[in-house]
């Protein structure tokens, strides 16, 4: 599992660090930085050859590898913690010294973004061997079938059970054939008297289960990024979806990092501040923090949490993470 | 008067913000720079934007030294008791206007343990806006110095057909604005901008005691160099 990361001149990052947990909560404005932060993730942990496939010289970079607009003539840079590792990669943080390699990847992908489209979860998929989740949620029934019919039906079980729990309505997950080799997500819902196919599933739920198959599959990406996680999902799930994707987390020693701009989502993370990552543009360029760090000298732990919930202090500007004002004074 | 060069204004939404920077700017003589915008979500209650305003004025206490900077938090008043720009009848108030707990000594109490008692040797500048009873009630009376005793509440609902024993009330404070707003032309923003730019302050001041206690408070705003260490 990462524990620290910083960043030099990628993208919207001219220079960042923070501390990563098992489970992070990303916030900031549209515009801020947050998806060029599960970029980089995306980048750095999935590069395989670093000694051919990034370049040593200034103003070469490899494909994906976009530097600031302020410093395209700079290399790009970073470190990345992993457990006592440190890694290392750029011209100017590794300047002069002698490294060595020492990510181990995980050859089904080491880190994976994730924007889930519900219409993509719900189709009809062909069953192939070595099913993977893609990002957009292609997969997940081909990956819930390998489950099932493989010999990790005990995951398949799991899968359903937090379904049940997350979605009450729900009695019974199964797959139905749709044609040759074909299979489509069905749920028997308590109160009908047939199985329902998964395009009859809300948004929501669909995407509740689509992430429940991405991190209960059988080798996890070691870095899973979800993208707005909040969308579709009714605020009450919050208070157990974070929990669950922390233990998850831990459990399989990985990390996963989500964007959301919902402050109930971050009420959800109450007692773990440090775990949320504030994004900010500042002077053009994105920075990171904690929600942790920023609260230092703010007396936030003299308030009562009731009063001003986490969620409500981000939406509030006090540690920062929100747009500018939209309005302008009227013309005269 | 060289008051304060940032303006930290902690209110429910942009146009409110608005409006109180305007009041600011031509209360004090000079113009700020907003670098932060900080909300209050709307319909929050007092308590958390209370909690909201004491973090606020957290991160200032801690700096050692006088900083270019004045805040002004902005709530409104919502016929709590006490505010010494309120009147004590007409009572009596719907039960749930009986809870409320007093709003303007709150926030002075609050700002006086974190800041202490002397405004000029504070390391901000600070203002109160505590609209009696809300931000529509100064809005009105700018645009109407002459006009007569404006409405209690926010709007007709349950709790103000309650106050006026349950037949119809007449228009209340945002049903006022809005003809305002018609009669005028104007969009919401525009009217109350207007009014902030162009209104009689003075007059204000004389009709509404919470506003000429925001006045008060935006005069003794003072640069750093002014301030006692």
């Amino acid at each position: 599992m990462i524990t620290h990361i910083k960043i030099q001149n990628f993208r919207s990052f001219v220079e960042a660090e923070v501390d990563l947990q098992p489970f992070s909560l990303v916030v900031g404005a549209n515009g801020s930085g947050k998806t060029n932060l599960l970029r980089f993730f995306s980048c750095a942990i999935n590069l395989t050859d670093l000694p051919k496939n990034f370049s040593d010289k200034p103003g070469r970079f490899v494909k994906d590898w976009q530097p600031h607009v302020s410093k395209t003539n700079e290399g790009c840079a970073f470190e990345l913690n992993h457990g006592d590792v440190l890694f290392i990669r750029g011209d100017s943080v590794n300047a002069g010294k002698d490294f060595t390699i020492r990510w181990s990847l995980r050859p089904e992908g080491a880190a994976q973004i994730f924007n889930l489209i519900a219409s993509r979860i719900s189709r009809p998929e062909k069953i192939i061997l070595n099913a993977v989740v893609a990002e957009d949620g292609t997969g997940t029934t081909a990956v819930l079938e390998m489950l099932k019919s493989g010999d990790r039906d005990d995951l398949f079980d799991r899968i359903e059970e937090q379904f049940r729990l997350y979605v009450p309505e729900v009695e019974k997950l199964s797959l139905k054939t749709s044609g040759e080799g074909t299979k489509q997500i069905q749920v028997r819902e308590k109160a009908l008297p047939i199985p329902l196919p998964a395009t009859e599933l809300s948004e929501g739920t669909r995407i509740i289960l689509a992430i429940l198959t991405i991190i209960h599959q059988e080798k996890p990406p070691s870095m899973i990024l979800l993208e707005d996680i909040d969308r579709g999902l009714h605020p009450r799930l919050f208070e157990y979806l974070a929990p669950l994707l922390r233990d998850i987390a831990i459990k399989h020693d990985i990390n996963i990092v989500a964007t959301t701009h919902n402050p109930y989502l971050v009420d959800a993370m109450q007692d773990h501040k440090e775990a949320v990552i504030i994004v900010e543009k500042k002077d053009g360029a994105s920075t990171l923090s904690t929600l942790a760090s920023r609260l230092e000298g703010l007396d936030y732990d003299k308030v009562d949490p009731d009063d001003l919930p986490l969620g409500q202090l981000w939406f509030s500007g006090l540690v920062g993470g929100v747009p500018k004002s939209l309005s302008s004074r009227p013309a005269k | 008067m060289s008051a304060a060069k940032f303006l930290y204004i902690l209110c429910e939404g942009e146009r409110d913000e608005m409006f109180y920077e305007r009041l600011c700017e031509r209360i004090t003589g000079q113009t700020y720079i907003q670098p932060q915008d900080f909300r209050v979500r709307r319909g929050s209650n007092f308590k958390t934007a209370m909690a909201a305003a004491r973090v606020l004025i957290s991160r200032f206490k801690h700096w050692p030294e006088p900083q270019d900077v004045a805040v002004i938090i902005a709530v409104d008043n919502d016929r709590a008791p006490a505010h010494p720009g309120g009147k004590p009848a007409p009572r009596p108030l719907p039960p749930l206007d009986l809870k409320k707990s007093a709003r303007y000594p709150a926030l002075v109490e609050m700002i006086t343990a974190a800041l202490g008692p002397d405004p000029g040797n504070r390391v901000v500048n600070v203002a109160l806006a505590v609209p009696v009873e809300m931000i529509e009630s100064w809005l009105l009376m700018l645009l109407n110095p002459d006009g007569g005793e404006l409405p209690l509440f926010s709007e007709i609902s349950p709790i103000s057909r309650q106050y006026y024993g349950g037949g119809t009330p007449p228009p209340q404070l945002k049903e006022l604005r809005d003809a305002e707003a018609a009669k005028l032309g104007l969009d919401l923003d525009t009217l109350f901008y207007n009014a902030a730019d162009q209104g009689d302050l003075d007059r204000l001041a004389v009709r509404s005691e919470s506003f000429a206690l925001f006045r008060r408070d935006l005069l003794a705003w003072r640069g750093v160099g002014d301030r006692v260490p």
